[in-house]
């Protein structure tokens, strides 16, 4: 009844169909994954800030302008007080310090644009991982290297399961351009002690969770080393992240 | 006809290859493009709360910050205000912090992450910072700085002087102390004068003795 064209026509009809089936669902489960949409993320800020002068040449450290991570949730970005530490007199008349200056002696803080983002229902904090003396490399890429700074990680669920379950390979042990605190061990000792002693899934104490239906739910927990001596906060012994629910979202 | 088809059967192979090729590049992880405009959200579950954030902008407040300034006259609750004057600092500032091994750590710690980009790692000054035009400190480490009291480096620190702004917004008070016993540590070439309780290990005392001396022998 039909002809051999009409024949071979259909067939190419079909499978070039299942092709773009297959390609759109290829897109629309990959392609708006975190991993591909989140990476890559650059946006262009108010003031040309080079991490790579800052922090790559002048050797300045991390913490020298994002105080706050040792202590707190937020690492927070330095106001225009701490530019103005050294503006003040270097390259004070630049066009591209202007800006600075301008919000400075007015009080109108500038408007960076927030480059790593979590959904609002994650909890996550900085302190925790610093004194646990993780470097900020592990998280977001050579910073130092940057010349605009560069989302390097996809910041989703699977990444921080990832590390947590297995941070012998995901770790990059305190380094010295941060700035984090090691106690009184170099970064040598630190990094060699990371390596050595950090611990793999399945160590600790396991502690089952009451009144759950699901069968052999529960947690690890680890010994907390000694986080402060005379009231100096003291960096922590690596312990495995958690993995229960409640621990990253509220 | 039958070199069409093997035409065909070229390209589709091609085609084929070079679609594997760009999703195993795009999936495998490495950042092939960078964007400007922020991540795609299509449905955005509880992402985006309104709530108050750290330094974010807020509409609620006149100003339009979130993280509001204090209140004038008043000090933090844990905190403290330095209002000590030069003429005071001497007698005013006392140093209670015992020398340990921690706390040189820490002030190590400190004085190189905060003091370093102009003071250099030994004290001595033309730090990276200062090599670029910012004005060069008088060395840390000459005898009229040796001679400084506790209390007169701790006002340096905490309220600043001339060109060199106050860092009490960045170190608390116990680090600023720990940075001072560092200090003493530098000039006393790595090790602090009053080092009485002795480092708990032989390798406690070699690390932080070192970390001293190699520093200062670096910069000869
Ligand atoms: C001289 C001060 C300074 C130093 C030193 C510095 N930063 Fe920054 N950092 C900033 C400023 C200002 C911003 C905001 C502008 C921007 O994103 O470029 C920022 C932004 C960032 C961001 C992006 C924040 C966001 O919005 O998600 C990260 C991550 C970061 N810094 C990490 C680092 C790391 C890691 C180092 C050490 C290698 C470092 N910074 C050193 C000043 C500094
Ligand atoms: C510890 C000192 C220090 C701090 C703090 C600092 N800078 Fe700088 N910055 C420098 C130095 C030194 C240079 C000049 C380097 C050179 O001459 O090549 C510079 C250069 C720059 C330039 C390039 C100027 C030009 O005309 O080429 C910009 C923009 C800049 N800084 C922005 C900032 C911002 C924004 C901050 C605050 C987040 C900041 N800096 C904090 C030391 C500092
Ligand atoms: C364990 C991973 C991890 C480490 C280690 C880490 N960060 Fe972050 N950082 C994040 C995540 C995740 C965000 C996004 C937070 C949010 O949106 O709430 C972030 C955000 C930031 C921001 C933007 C402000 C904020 O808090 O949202 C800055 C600045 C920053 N990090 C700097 C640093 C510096 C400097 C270090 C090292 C001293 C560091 N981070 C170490 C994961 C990390
Ligand atoms: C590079 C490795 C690494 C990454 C990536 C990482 N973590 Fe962690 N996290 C750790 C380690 C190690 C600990 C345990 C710290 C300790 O020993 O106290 C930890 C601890 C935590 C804790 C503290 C748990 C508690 O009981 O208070 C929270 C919460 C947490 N992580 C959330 C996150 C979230 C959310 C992300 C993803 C945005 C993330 N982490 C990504 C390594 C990581
Ligand atoms: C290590 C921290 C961590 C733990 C533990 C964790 N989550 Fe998450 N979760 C995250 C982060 C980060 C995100 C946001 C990922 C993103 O940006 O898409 C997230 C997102 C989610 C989402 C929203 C996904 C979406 O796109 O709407 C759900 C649902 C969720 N988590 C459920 C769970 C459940 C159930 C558990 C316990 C088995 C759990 N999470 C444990 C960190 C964690
Ligand atoms: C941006 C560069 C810069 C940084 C960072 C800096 N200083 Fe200074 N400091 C100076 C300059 C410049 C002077 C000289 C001020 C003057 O003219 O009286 C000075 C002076 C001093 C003095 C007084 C020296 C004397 O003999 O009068 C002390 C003490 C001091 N600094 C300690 C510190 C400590 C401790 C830190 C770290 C917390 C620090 N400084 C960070 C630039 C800096």
């Amino acid at each position: 009844m039909f002809t051999a064209k009409t024949n071979q026509r259909s067939k190419t009809t079909i499978l070039a169909g299942l092709a773009l089936l297959g390609f759109i669902s290829i897109v629309s489960y990959f392609g708006f994954d975190n991993a591909v949409t989140d990476v890559g993320y650059r946006p262009e800020q108010p003031i040309p800030f080079s991490h790579k002068l800052h922090a790559g040449e002048l050797e300045i450290k991390c913490m020298y302008c994002h105080t706050s991570v040792e202590k707190s949730k937020h690492s927070t970005v330095p106001a225009t007080s701490t530019c103005m530490n050294c503006h003040v007199a270097v390259k004070a008349e630049s066009p591209k310090i202007a800006k600075i200056k301008e919000s400075w002696e007015t009080g109108k803080p500038l408007e960076w644009r927030k480059v790593h983002k979590l959904p609002d229902y994650v909890n996550f904090s900085h302190a925790r991982h610093i004194r646990a003396r993780v470097d900020c490399a592990s998280c977001h890429g050579e910073v130092e290297k940057m010349g605009v700074v560069t989302q390097m990680k996809p910041l989703s669920m699977g990444w921080c399961l990832d590390c947590h379950r297995n941070p012998q390979a995901n770790v990059v042990p305190a380094r010295e351009i941060s700035g984090i605190f090691t106690g009184l061990d170099s970064y040598e000792e630190t990094a060699k002690k990371i390596k050595n002693e950090s611990p793999s899934r399945g160590e600790g104490k396991w502690i089952p969770m009451k009144d759950c239906a699901i069968e052999g739910a529960g947690v690890y927990e680890h010994e907390v080393g000694k986080a402060s001596v005379a009231g100096l906060v003291m960096p922590k012994k690596l312990a495995l992240g958690p993995e229960n629910c409640g621990a990253c979202h509220y | 006809m039958a070199t069409n088809k093997r035409k065909f059967g070229f390209w589709s192979v091609v085609g084929l290859v070079l679609f594997t090729l760009f999703w195993v590049g795009l999936l495998s992880g490495n950042i092939l493009w960078t964007s400007d405009t922020p991540p795609l959200e299509i449905i955005d579950d509880m992402d985006n709360q309104q709530k108050v954030k750290a330094q974010a902008p807020s509409s609620f407040f006149a100003d339009g910050k979130a993280t509001r300034d204090p209140v004038e006259y008043t000090v933090p609750r844990n905190g403290t205000k330095y209002n000590v004057s030069l003429d005071d600092a001497d007698t005013k500032n006392i140093n209670s912090i015992p020398v340990t091994a921690e706390v040189l750590a820490r002030g190590k710690n400190r004085f190189e992450t905060m003091c370093t980009p102009c003071h250099n790692h030994d004290g001595k000054g033309n730090g990276l910072v200062v090599q670029k035009g910012f004005a060069n400190p008088p060395s840390l480490v000459r005898p009229d700085a040796v001679a400084y009291t506790d209390g007169r480096i701790f006002h340096v620190i905490s309220a600043g002087q001339n060109i060199m702004s106050s860092y009490a917004d960045k170190l608390s008070e116990l680090d600023r102390w720990c940075v001072v016993h560092y200090i003493r540590v530098l000039q006393n070439g790595g090790t602090h004068p009053k080092m009485t309780a002795a480092p708990k290990t032989e390798k406690d005392n070699q690390t932080t003795a070192q970390a001293g001396t190699a520093k200062a022998a670096s910069a000869q």
